[in-house]
């Protein structure tokens, strides 16, 4: 398909959402149903259609970029469809224009245009947060995030000449980087995009986090064991914190699959594809959390655990494979030697928080559309789960003899839709809870709803926002001075 | 049910793959039977399987390979994971196996069963974790091969056999035992679990 259909549909969408907003309010719910309908299957088209290599101006539709970027968008508005309403055509309309913008700017070729284009995203994904009332936190998250991003960007191609995104990245600029991702992807607990949480502004949070995951996803993997260890640790420390309380702080569960895709990413490259798609399903079952009134537990919890036959289990056991070999005897074998350590560990916490997850209390046992929305992000990643391990990058072997594992996982997945099957009939008296149910809440930190320390943090974020403009600009006179064009990029 | 059939398909040979794959139809067991358990029980069946893992992963980290062909094939031609040296190593063996048991024996103990066929159920979800110690950690290789005479097919899968039921016997009745024991003592003894894995994993680092 042409990839300036699969780009430009989003902002056609938003044109028409926009426009929806004059229609009758009778309508609107359709328009806005119809028009998330077809988002997601563009967003989805986009991810198939990437490996093509297929360029567009300074644009090619890659892997893994377009796979993860294409996917997010399509989260994205699967969650605008499922949380939205006849008042939310507005918020539905911006996250469309963002989404064109993360596109463009994640498949780009060269950082000028694609810092540009992404600074004017994130002028949408502002918009979208500040709907309804100004959350700080979200707002300057989103510029400090920027403004690291064109620092790391920057200082690559100032120190080496080179005008295209960078597939890697090393010292300060990929310290800016990570730092980047993490404080706009939700890896933050409680502050910073949280507040976009169970509100209208929740479907940005899927872009929020795929947008840096498909941009600094390629630079950022394969950092080091290091750097995985570290992330793998907060990851565990961020289950163990989700375990301990009575209650749970959504916030603070929706931070653990973004921790723990980016130690697995961190660890070992190849897992790059399944630990983003992992932890965008996993965030967007958490947005989804508060409108599915308690129904579709089990399905958010194996999401979130990244428990078999989910893509988040491929992420796992294919680090699992690269740290065993390399803990083996040979060069540097400590860290990789820990890896191996703390994935069991890993795994254990997958299945508590995916346990506690299941348990949590259903004041309302009435179907909603949020309630089929999650369940369709777990057979996304079932699907996901069951594909050969070389649809996602991975080798093809990484579970095994690859026919006799489809075969096996079939048989499983059969033997527990029809396990399934008889405990739906049983109906919830069939089964036996014992002790408390686990109640959930937002838990996210608000900012002072001080007017006047609202006024003083704007203003904080419009100057870093400006800082970012002034490096983007500094940057293309000084490519501009060269050209663009050293022999590097020839 | 997905996770036993997993499990088994990876533990006996049907499925070629890796260690961790069978792993993954554990967790899938514990997060099935956690669904009807408190928090201190989820907590304590979750443990359980992390010392589990832990221990199926010395093992891995003492041949250097994930893939269970690999470790029955190592096994079969130097011996037994336990009693094969160095002696740094064959003490991490041990520590593991040990403590994987005791783990499994909590594990069990967490899981809320009634009736006969709950036990069965529990029953076949121990033979699961004792094929994976017994592949893991006294691993005879399972000649199904047409060249080999039947009499050794039968001894080495004899063994085999009797291998597994033992640990699924320890891991049952160990569970009963447990049963006695007051929450706060199985807590103890799955943090001294806990601690041995994470001794045994310095053992085998040391011969890295």
């Amino acid at each position: 398909m042409n990839p300036v259909i699969l780009y430009s549909v989003h902002t056609l969408l938003a044109v028409v959402l926009a426009v929806g907003t004059l229609a009758p309010p009778k309508w609107r719910r359709s328009i806005l149903l119809g028009a998330a309908a077809l988002g997601c299957i563009g967003g989805l088209a986009l991810a198939l259609a990437s490996g093509d290599d297929t360029v567009w101006r300074s644009t090619t539709l890659s892997q893994p970029r377009g796979i993860i970027a294409g996917t997010a968008v399509a989260c994205a508005w699967l969650l605008a469809g499922a949380l939205g309403s006849d008042r939310t055509l507005g918020s539905a309309s911006l996250m469309g224009l963002a989404s064109t913008g993360i596109l463009l700017a994640t498949l780009g070729d060269w950082i000028v245009p694609a810092l540009a284009i992404w600074l004017a995203s994130s002028v949408a994904l502002v918009a979208l947060v500040s709907l309804g009332e100004v959350r700080v936190g979200a707002l300057l998250a989103i510029g400090v995030s920027d403004l690291a991003l064109v620092g790391a960007f920057a200082l690559h191609a100032l120190d080496e000449r080179v005008w295209t995104v960078p597939d890697s990245l090393a010292g300060l600029p990929l310290a800016l980087a990570a730092a980047s991702l993490v404080v706009r992807s939700g890896a933050l607990p409680r502050i910073g995009i949280w507040e976009a949480l169970d509100s209208q502004a929740a479907p940005a949070l899927p872009l929020l986090l795929g947008g840096p995951l498909a941009l600094l996803g390629v630079p950022l993997s394969g950092s080091g064991p290091w750097v995985s260890i570290a992330a793998l640790v907060v990851a565990l420390g961020l289950g163990g914190l989700s375990l301990w309380g009575r209650d749970l702080r959504l916030s603070v569960v929706g931070s653990w699959p973004v921790w723990l895709s980016m130690g697995l990413i961190a660890a070992a490259p190849a897992v790059l594809i399944p630990a983003a798609l992992a932890a965008l399903l996993a965030l967007s079952a958490v947005a989804l959390w508060p409108a599915t009134h308690g129904l579709a537990r089990p399905s958010r919890g194996l999401l979130l655990g990244f428990l078999p036959l989910t893509a988040g289990w491929m992420a796992i056991v294919g680090t699992a494979v690269v740290a065993f070999d390399r803990g083996a005897p040979g060069a540097r074998p400590l860290a990789w030697s820990l890896i191996a350590g703390l994935l069991p560990l890993t795994v254990a916490a997958g299945v508590a928080l995916a346990a506690r997850v299941a348990r949590q209390s259903a004041p309302n046992t009435s179907e909603t559309i949020a309630a089929w929305a999650a369940r369709a992000l777990f057979v996304a990643g079932v699907c996901l789960g069951l594909l050969s391990p070389s649809a996602l990058g991975l080798a093809r072997d990484t579970l095994g003899d690859l026919d006799n594992v489809l075969a096996l996982n079939g048989v499983a997945v059969g033997l527990a839709f029809v396990a399934g099957a008889i405990a739906y009939r049983r109906g919830p008296e069939g089964a036996s809870s014992v002790g408390a149910q686990v109640e959930a809440s937002a838990g996210t930190l608000v900012y002072s709803e001080d007017r006047a320390d609202t006024a003083v943090m704007v203003g904080v974020f419009a100057l870093i926002a400006v800082g970012s403009l002034a490096a983007v600009t500094y940057l293309a006179f000084e490519g501009l001075s060269y050209g663009f064009l050293p022999p590097s990029n020839l | 049910m997905g996770g036993l059939v997993l499990a088994l398909g990876y533990l006996t040979g049907l499925v070629s793959g890796p260690l961790v794959a069978a792993v993954g139809g554990l967790a899938l067991n514990t997060f099935g039977r956690s669904l009807r358990m408190d928090r201190r029980g989820q907590v304590l069946a979750a443990a359980g399987l992390a010392v589990i893992a832990g221990a199926l992963g010395i093992a891995a980290l003492r041949w250097g390979t994930l893939e269970l062909s690999e470790l029955r094939s190592v096994q079969a031609v130097l011996g037994p994971t336990v009693l094969v040296g160095p002696e740094p190593a064959a003490t991490a063996a041990i520590i593991a196996t040990v403590a994987a048991s005791v783990a499994l024996a909590l594990w069990v103990a967490a899981l809320p069963v009634r009736g006969f066929v709950g036990w069965a159920w529990t029953g076949l979800e121990t033979v699961s974790v004792a094929l994976a110690l017994v592949t893991a950690f006294w691993g005879p290789k399972i000649l199904l091969v047409p060249d080999v005479p039947s009499s050794e097919v039968v001894s080495s899968f004899g063994v085999w056999a009797i291998a597994a039921a033992v640990v699924t016997i320890a891991g049952v009745g160990g569970g009963l035992l447990a049963r006695m024991l007051s929450p706060s003592v199985r807590s103890g003894l799955m943090i001294a679990s806990l601690v041995a894995i994470s001794v045994a994993a310095g053992f085998i680092g040391s011969t890295l």
